[in-house]
């Protein structure tokens, strides 16, 4: 992939640079949606399998203000 | 005369470059005083900014405090940030995403962004690590931001980290415009009805571990990440631990955060801080927000493709899937009320929302498990 090769702004650019960011987005958001709907197919088991009791915890609510997030 | 040298020796060191820093770490300052710009991190780092920029400092070199907390807070073992997470995951409540489990799906779409801003930041000739650190800014997630730059040794990590809290401020300027590039104000009309399913307490105790387990391993160097978000959330949730849930989302955050700032601003030294390649790491920043919430917004539209009319997704609800919580949110809620003033989109963006939070740590978290393959 050398005609993709030029010099950037901040430094050389190369087909296999390139190359390695594609990769990293495709694996990248393949890997952040298989925990993602995973997680969900486990939560729509976990509410089915635990039932539609009422929940007795900690009272809901958002935070109240963010801490360094 | 000799004798009175020492009095102007610190004004000899001045350069105009730790002027450039007086003046970012005042603007810090002020932003978080004035305009309300995540006041507890923006302090600490203004303030510090001002502090390692004074000629022959006494808080860096070998008996420096502010170095000695980077080495040993940050830089050892990324420490500061991983116990705020305890503090961060004691206080989310996972109830609106899990009586909506669909809205995970907006949690991982809404990280397009930063894979989008490490490519072009590859494009622009920056090593894959400072891509990827510069990438990770669209995480909305300041520890996240902070501990992917440390890992990857990148040599931005003060700019990466006033970008992430920076933008996050400005969710409510950038989100809308976001969205309105690439959505129809028919899209925007659409109407979400509320249905919750009930969410039992077996759950919400399940569900950290459960989340724990997946991401780990699925991205094994998200373990600490996600870990310690999810140890918070398990004290929150086990309904065993009250004193130790306050202490965590209360003194301990607050301690960490006090730290935190002052530490980060290690990496705010003149000679790292002002060049141009760091303006645009900022800029990429700013580019990774942006695409994520296009996004989310596109993922929801795509999804709409295949779901019946009365069914569909508002686009807007996708782009609640980042991780500023709860600023996203209120923006969707308000942009939903604009459109249709009988529109409440609150609570499924605030499930989009608090999905976000757990997509942005995964993202952090297969970041750098690719880097190992990816960065030679």
């Amino acid at each position: 992939m050398h005609f993709l090769d030029y010099q950037g702004p901040m430094g050389p650019v190369t087909g296999a640079s390139t190359g390695a960011a594609l990769q990293l987005m495709g694996f990248g958001m393949l890997g952040i949606f298989l925990v993602m709907v995973l997680i969900c197919l486990l939560v729509v088991v976990l509410n089915h399998v635990t039932g539609k009791k009422k929940n007795g915890g900690r009272k809901n609510g958002a935070r109240s203000e963010n801490k360094g997030n | 005369m000799e004798q009175f040298a020492f009095l102007i020796r610190g004004v000899q060191g001045l350069t105009w470059q730790m002027l450039v820093m007086w003046a970012v770490g005042g603007l810090l300052i002020w932003l978080a005083v004035k305009k309300d710009f995540e006041p507890s991190l923006l302090i600490p780092m203004g303030f510090g900014a001002i502090l390692v920029n004074l000629p022959y400092t006494g808080v860096l070199g070998n008996n420096g405090i502010v170095q000695w907390l980077y080495h040993t807070g940050i830089s050892a073992s990324e420490a500061m940030p991983l116990l705020l997470f305890v503090g961060i995951g004691a206080m989310i409540d996972f109830g609106p995403l899990l009586s909506n489990p669909r809205m995970f799906l907006f949690g991982g779409a809404a990280q397009f962004g930063i894979f989008f801003t490490v490519l072009m930041a590859v494009l622009l000739g920056f090593p894959l690590k400072d891509a990827m650190s510069a990438g990770v800014i669209g995480a909305a997630d300041g520890p996240t931001s902070i501990l992917v730059a440390q890992v990857l040794k990148s040599n931005y990590t003060g700019a990466i980290t006033v970008a992430a809290y920076s933008y996050m401020a400005l969710v409510p300027v950038i989100q809308p415009f976001a969205i309105r590039l690439v959505t129809t104000k028919k899209e925007r009309r659409i109407r979400m009805p509320y249905r919750p399913e009930s969410v039992s307490q077996t759950t919400k105790i399940l569900f950290p571990i459960v989340v724990t387990l997946i991401a780990g391993m699925i991205a094994p160097d998200s373990v600490a990440l996600v870990g310690f978000l999810m140890f918070g959330n398990l004290i929150r949730e086990c309904g065993k631990l009250e004193s130790l849930c306050k202490t965590a989302e209360g003194p301990l955050a607050n301690l960490i955060t006090i730290f935190l700032g002052i530490t980060i601003s290690f990496q705010m030294q003149a000679e790292k801080f002002v060049r141009w390649d760091t303006l645009l790491i900022m800029a990429l920043g700013l580019v990774a927000f942006v695409f994520d919430t296009i996004g989310g917004v596109l993922f929801a539209k795509l999804m709409n493709l295949f779901l019946p009319e009365g069914k569909k997704f508002n686009p807007m609800v996708g782009a609640a899937g980042i991780s500023a919580f709860p600023m996203s949110a209120r923006v969707i809620q308000k942009m939903g009320l604009e459109e249709d003033n009988q529109n409440h989109l609150l609570m499924h963006a605030v499930g989009a929302n608090v999905a976000g939070q757990i997509g942005s740590v995964v993202a952090g978290g297969i970041l750098l498990t690719l880097a190992k393959t990816l960065i030679h």
